[in-house]
């Protein structure tokens, strides 16, 4: 009788242990599938075009700072000093003059 | 039962959930490992399918913005240029009318008329001017002419062209026949500066 338990106990364990196997080789097979999908995605059109979207975001902001760049040495030349621009005029003026 | 059984019982129960653990923890493993290649696979297909694109794209991006940001800078530097050369302008204005007087304007007139006689080389001088100035050099032109002709050290024949030119001031000098022309009026050496000075004061206003 006690033998026969044990066996009982052991045929149960195998039983769970090929259970679990089948579950995990299927969801191993699962996320191969799962991987293709990705694989295949990444080379889908409507993927492409989302990810050249997402890219020309980050180029358009890229584009914002080179811009705020530009803008920020415009605004110094629009701040060049009064005395700055009379003394040039000072030194065309004589050169008009030179004769 | 006995305590052998119940012992060898137990052994099964925690041998089995070990192997179970191990079989779980071994199949998660795997999934991840699978996904994450997955997933580094596609982005690196993604970037190359879109490379050429992407560079593309950037450089027709960056590139008009860089063009639009030098022609701002240009337009700015121009402008500032612009403003020197109409307050130059404005001050030639003040001088030629006499506004100014810390300059004395008919002497100007006088060294722009003998530069001009001098660069044409010629004795027979037609003389043009602005309304104003050609008043003046009419009213004075023997003064004028005397001058000269002890600054040269030759005889001069005068002629004043009775047609006003729309000038700030100084003169248009000709020869007789009309083939040689020198312009030394204000205009046209404010003018001339306009190029030769560019860099100069590019430079001072700018760097």
């Amino acid at each position: 009788m006690s033998i026969e338990l044990l066996i009982e106990e052991e045929r149960k364990s195998i039983k769970q242990i090929e259970d679990v196997r089948t579950k995990a080789e299927k969801k191993i097979a699962d996320s191969q599938k799962e991987a293709q999908k990705i694989l295949d995605q990444a080379i889908k059109k409507e993927f492409i075009q989302k990810y050249l979207q997402k890219e020309e975001e980050k180029v358009n902001e890229e584009a914002k700072k080179v811009l705020n760049k530009y803008k920020k040495d415009v605004a110094k030349i629009k701040q060049i000093p009064s005395n700055k621009i009379q003394k040039m005029v000072d030194r065309i003026l004589d050169e008009v003059l030179k004769i | 039962m006995s305590v052998a059984i119940n012992s060898i019982k137990d052994e099964i129960k925690r041998r089995t959930e070990a192997e179970l653990k191990k079989i779980i923890s071994n199949a998660d493993e795997e999934v991840q490992k699978v996904l994450r290649a997955a997933k580094e696979k596609a982005e690196r297909v993604r970037t190359e399918t879109v490379k050429t694109e992407v560079t593309t794209m950037r450089r027709k991006i960056i590139g008009s913005t860089q063009l639009d940001g030098r022609r701002t800078i240009i337009n700015a530097k121009e402008e500032a240029l612009s403003k020197a050369f109409d307050k130059v302008n404005e001050k030639l204005i003040d001088i030629a009318n006499r506004k100014d007087k810390k300059f004395k304007y008919e002497e100007i007139l006088f060294k722009l008329i003998k530069e001009a006689v001098l660069k044409i080389d010629e004795k027979k001088i037609l003389v043009a001017a602005n309304k104003r100035d050609l008043s003046y050099i009419s009213s004075n032109l023997s003064t004028i002419k005397r001058k000269l002709e002890k600054e040269l050290g030759y005889k001069l024949d005068l002629t004043i062209m009775k047609e006003p030119r729309h000038i700030i001031g100084g003169i248009i000098v000709n020869n007789a026949d009309k083939t040689k022309i020198f312009n030394n009026t204000l205009d046209g050496r404010l003018m001339g500066l306009k190029g030769s000075m560019r860099g100069e004061i590019s430079k001072a206003l700018f760097e």
